[in-house]
């Protein structure tokens, strides 16, 4: 947890301005933000080095591995938990990245409310 | 007794003789003359012949006549069967295949005459399964199963039926009845892969909609920090909200069995809960009720009733109790006949102001409600203020 006692919160999105309003919206809800990253390869590489404590995730991000691969990896290296951002609601991929033992979902386009109640849900479990 | 069924025996032999050299067949008066032989004697010949199917009988006026029957061998139309057929007896071996049933297993008669199953030269329906079924059969059960069979590689799907046979002289058999289902099997499977690529497309399609009204909801909300205007806000927070029930839209279709149609109870329940969440509503101080026919709708017809009851929910909302009054908005949603919807927006509230005309208001809500309803929806829309405020909205929508 970080020293400041803010959440330290990380988002992997590759649409650049979809990456922005989350940063900024985070942020606004008074959380800190502490890397930004648009595919799985950068995402590793960031939170090796600036460790968030959770990590907003796409499911759907380019690159060979998709944000369900890069959730597993990012919980098998480095405990860092996610919640999935997705606006893809099939059944199979649900399944899927349930094996990420995701922090919680949202579904674009995210409102206000439902990141804010994401957010403090997952503040909630980590500090728990 | 012997002597009792040898003679028998005789004289139906003498009966068929006689019938063989008369193709236009004879009366029982006339095999009587001819035979030299009671008529009852021959009534009763002739029965027996009847029903062990050796003769046929034809009314020719008022005339009963008798035929030899033109009976064709078991074998020859076995042979002129699609299907592959096998005929076992009580223990059973097996006593006759059809040339299909041979060639697809690649055997001849002589491999299996007399054979019993379970058997080496058949271990494809050598099964246990198989032969309990037999079993079954033997004792009067006809059972269908379905079996696929491989061959050379590649797989054939069969119906088989399993009938029970009773023998000339009375015994218990079984005929096995394989019909090749292959074409239509893969036909199915075809149908089925198509209608799964098809529910993959159209999941993607909405997955890509709801990711491109992020993107838009997302310019807007940058765009709104850099607004210090409290009206200007409120416009764009209202752009906002439209933009998510169209986002929901294709949500409830994308959820749905077939990605093509929204349940509307479904979808009003979703669409109170995200709009009064949107606009933070004290669930305390207004209650929302939702109660809808069964009814579902497809994109076009859904997208605008979408926006319809956003707008007309917000309407309440926002506008019909100020000032911490409390009270109740319902959504009542009716289907007639040919998919009439009838769509009820009531509120206890403020009313609207004196001298309110739906058809001269300013209110964008309210004008994209009239377009959406009159030109989209090609339905009808009005409304009551008596004590609250009452929209009616009826269209009929796509299935």
């Amino acid at each position: 947890m970080s020293e400041d006692k803010r959440l330290g919160v990380g988002v992997v999105e590759d649409d650049a301005i979809i990456a922005l309003d989350l940063k900024r919206r985070i942020q606004k809800l008074g959380y800190k933000m502490v890397m930004s990253a648009a595919g799985a390869e950068d995402a590793l590489k960031l939170a090796e080095h600036e460790h968030p404590d959770l990590v907003l995730m796409d499911i759907r991000i380019k690159g060979e591995k998709d944000g369900v691969d890069t959730a597993l990896l990012l919980r098998k290296k480095f405990e860092i938990p996610v919640i999935f951002v997705t606006a893809y609601s099939d059944e199979d991929m649900r399944r899927r990245a349930d094996e990420a033992s995701p922090l919680g979902y949202l579904v674009k386009p995210v409102r206000d409310s439902d990141l804010k109640v994401a957010l403090s849900q997952a503040e909630e479990r980590l500090r728990g | 007794m012997q002597r009792d069924i040898d003679e028998s025996k005789r004289e139906l032999a003498r009966v068929k003789e006689l019938l063989k050299d008369e193709p236009r067949g004879l009366s029982i008066t006339d095999i009587s003359k001819r035979l030299i032989m009671n008529r009852n004697s021959v009534s009763k010949y002739l029965n027996m012949l009847l029903v062990s199917g050796h003769v046929d009988m034809r009314t020719i006026g008022v005339a009963k006549v008798y035929f030899l029957s033109q009976r064709v061998p078991i074998s020859a139309m076995l042979d002129f069967s699609s299907d592959l057929i096998l005929i076992l007896d009580g223990r059973v071996r097996m006593l006759q295949a059809n040339d299909n049933f041979l060639d697809f297993f690649g055997l001849n008669h002589d491999d299996i005459a007399g054979e019993s199953l379970p058997s080496p030269y058949l271990p494809e329906i050598s099964t246990g399964g198989v032969v309990s079924v037999l079993k079954e059969v033997l004792r009067g059960t006809q059972m269908t199963r379905d079996v696929a069979l491989e061959k050379k590689g590649s797989l054939h799907y069969f119906s088989v039926k399993f009938l029970p046979t009773v023998f000339d002289d009375g015994k218990p058999g079984a005929t096995v009845v394989m019909e090749d289902v292959t074409d239509v099997r893969n036909a199915e499977m075809d149908l089925k892969a198509a209608l799964r690529d098809r529910d993959l497309l159209l999941n993607e399609i909405h997955m890509r909609v709801r990711n491109n009204l992020q993107l838009i909801s997302s310019i807007i909300n940058l765009q709104a920090t850099e607004i210090s205007d409290k009206k200007a806000r409120t416009l764009v927070r209202e752009t906002q909200q439209r933009i998510e029930s169209l986002a929901l839209v294709h949500q409830t279709l994308q959820d749905s069995p077939d990605h093509a149609h929204i349940r509307v109870q479904e979808y009003l329940e979703s669409a109170v809960s995200e709009i009064s969440a949107f606009l933070e509503v004290d669930g305390g101080r207004i209650r929302v009720i939702v109660h809808s026919d069964e009814a579902i709708m497809g994109l076009d017809s859904g997208i605008a009733f979408g926006l319809v009851v956003n707008e007309l929910l917000s309407n309440a909302l926002i506008h019909a109790f100020p000032e911490g009054r409390r009270g109740t908005v319902s959504i009542r949603v009716q289907r007639a006949e040919d998919n009439e919807i009838s769509l009820v927006v009531r509120d206890d509230g403020i009313g609207l102001p004196a001298g309110f005309d739906l058809a001269s208001t300013d209110s964008l809500g309210l004008t994209l409600v009239r377009a959406l309803v009159e030109e989209q929806l090609r339905g009808t829309i009005s409304l009551d203020s008596n004590g609250g405020t009452e929209f009616y909205v009826n269209f009929r929508a796509e299935e």
